[in-house]
């Protein structure tokens, strides 16, 4: 009885065993093989520029309401940020990533990552000063002078180049280094802390507090951000794959900014599905806030009224390699932006730009 | 009289050189990390020198590492006078050693990331958060160096002095300092890469351009060829400081005799 016992466990390891070389078998080719499905473009994994909250909402839907699915995408994975997504998304270790023009520029300049943004959820981006109005008060650049300003060493480059598109030296200036805590601000440590309007702005003014903002996007450093970016390759290789991504993205996202119904969707998902295990927990009157804020200044434009979300007119490119010159980041539009697949897309389903 | 085996360190520096660079080959081809985000030796030498904007590269490099050897200097003094001053006094009063040394053991333990913002909350973030977080690397392990070497006066040594009417302060001088000048050598040459630890996590909370802050930067950028660089030069230095303590120390010590620092 024992052997067998024993004979049976031997068994079951190395059926454990098979099964395990299996699965890595099957995750070694998962690169190699994504269309494997007759009329689907494989799984799909996203890196996010942030933690899944609401900044997240049109992927949170896409996903809940099967618009990958319907694109043909298999099993989808979303992984949170803040990381570096460039090299994440430039390694292969997804497919597709959401980042900002300035990030995904210096990794192709400096590091000749080979990558282009195909798409853009936010139009404007969210990088604001935001101040408290009994403290700092910063309502143009010239308020700047003399204050003492929380910068995260990511943001230090992006901060510098916001001085020297409205004149000021950095001299005049106190940088103090600061993450991503609101706190110091709260506190009254620091005058102006660099935060996304979305965000740290609407988190502090939840709190109770009279916020102050200077977006960056109105001061001098427009650029788009939530921006879809991926490699040569998978543009080259596997162009489907990048128009369905961006059918499925561009769906999630009319839906999210839906209206009330729309923001409120978005930011239930954030809070009870999707950003569920984050610490400290999301508050939902915040990420709905977030959500509409979004919606409303970001996402939809004018241009976007006319030409369809996550487009970028000719206009928007020229102002973003105007702000990348400021920072110090030299680049052509051929070199950063390839729009060809999502006018394709918009071509073959007019009614996505509805 | 100078010895041959006084220039062992050169030797030793070579190999090391030798050894970091053959390991950074092979840690970059076996690991399989993506070329995109790895450098080579020859890379690093074509950034900072054959490069067309090398004139520049060099200067952003060398300027972070000035400050940063700036910082290192101000915790490696800083650190080593607080040591020796602290194992002198521990020395002569006893009492004060059996109070003090549990607790600077212990203290020891505590990572300086850890205390780092309770520093920067005391300190500010300018010269002296660096000057106390480097010094706070180097402090304690000096200390428990220096103040071992100057105990180990041999009770008959201590008794020549005073019968011939010397001191305490004599036994100190004369005997003590001479016979731990082996251990405070040991407490310079651990200090060197300790002070650099400490200046560089220092950096991190402070403004001013150092390797600290431009290792971080210039990761939000993507700038690799700059990242490595830094690593570079930052490791040179602390290798080159390293060898130039044990130089320092075997020139010395052949003074005292071809036994000093091995008895």
């Amino acid at each position: 009885m024992k052997t067998s016992f024993r004979h049976g466990r031997g068994v079951r390891v190395a059926a454990v065993l098979a099964a395990a070389a299996l699965t890595l078998a099957a995750c070694g080719s998962d690169s190699s093989d994504d269309t494997e499905s007759e009329d689907g473009v494989g799984d799909l994994t996203v890196q996010f520029s942030w933690i899944k909250n609401a900044e997240f909402a049109g992927e949170f839907i896409a996903d809940d309401k099967g618009y990958y699915a319907d694109a043909g995408f298999g099993k989808v994975n979303f992984l949170a940020g803040p990381v570096a997504q460039e090299e994440i998304v430039a390694t292969g270790k997804a497919d597709f990533g959401l980042s900002n023009a300035v990030s995904t520029a210096a990794a192709i300049v400096n590091s000749k990552f080979p990558l282009k943004i195909v798409g853009t959820t936010y139009q404007k981006n969210p990088f604001s000063i935001l101040s408290l109005a009994d403290k700092g008060n910063i309502k143009t650049p010239q308020d700047l002078i003399g204050k003492k300003i929380g910068v995260q060493d990511p943001n230090l480059s992006l901060f510098k180049a916001l001085l020297a598109a409205n004149g000021i030296d950095e001299d005049e200036v106190e940088i103090v280094p600061n993450g991503f805590d609101v706190a110091p601000l709260e506190d009254k440590q620091i005058d102006g802390l660099v935060a996304y309007i979305t965000n740290e702005s609407l988190l502090v003014k939840g709190h109770g507090f009279d916020t102050v903002d200077l977006p960056f996007a109105d001061n001098g450093l427009p650029f788009v951000a939530e921006s879809v970016m991926t490699t040569d390759d998978m543009i080259k290789d596997n162009p489907e794959k990048v128009k369905a991504f961006l059918e499925a993205e561009i769906k999630g996202w009319k839906d999210a900014c839906d209206g009330d119904a729309g923001y409120e969707e978005g930011a239930k998902l954030a809070v009870d599905t999707y950003g569920k295990d984050i610490d400290p927990p999301l508050e939902l009157d915040k990420e709905i806030a977030q959500a509409k804020q979004q919606c409303e200044t970001l996402v939809n434009t004018d241009e976007t009224a006319e030409n369809g979300l996550f487009t970028i007119s000719d206009q928007m490119i020229e102002d973003n390699l105007t702000s990348l010159k400021a920072a110090g980041i030299d680049i052509t539009a051929d070199q950063l932006f390839d729009l060809s697949l999502l006018d394709e897309l918009l071509k073959e389903k007019p009614e996505l730009a509805e | 009289m100078i010895r041959l085996s006084t220039f062992r360190p050169l030797m030793n520096l070579v190999f090391v050189l030798a050894a970091t660079v053959g390991a950074w080959y092979a840690l970059v081809s076996w690991t399989g990390v993506s070329e995109l985000t790895t450098r080579l030796p020859q890379d690093v030498v074509a950034y900072l020198f054959t490069a067309d904007e090398a004139g520049e590269n060099r200067s952003a490099v060398l300027g972070a590492l000035a400050q940063t050897c700036l910082d290192a200097g101000i915790g490696f003094v800083a650190g080593l006078t607080a040591a020796t001053l602290l194992a002198t006094v521990m020395v002569l009063f006893g009492g004060i050693e059996a109070a003090t040394m549990p607790v600077v053991m212990i203290l020891r333990t505590v990572p300086l990331v850890a205390l780092a913002p309770v520093i920067t909350l005391l300190f500010g973030n300018g010269f002296w958060c660096v000057a106390v977080m480097s010094g706070i690397v180097v402090l304690f392990p000096a200390l428990v160096t220096i103040s071992f070497g100057l105990r180990s006066v041999t009770p008959q040594m201590h008794d020549v002095v005073s019968v011939y009417g010397g001191s305490t302060w004599d036994v100190l001088r004369r005997v003590a300092f001479p016979t731990a000048l082996p251990s405070i050598f040991a407490a310079i040459r651990i200090s060197v890469p300790g002070a650099i630890t400490g200046a560089l996590i220092a950096e991190y909370f402070t403004t001013t351009d150092s390797v600290g802050k431009a290792v971080n930067t210039s990761l939000a950028l993507y700038q690799y060829d700059q990242l490595w660089s830094l690593i570079v030069v930052v490791t040179l230095v602390s290798v080159l400081g390293y060898s130039l303590a044990q130089l320092a120390e075997n020139v010395v010590l052949a003074r005292y005799g071809k036994d000093a620092g091995r008895a």
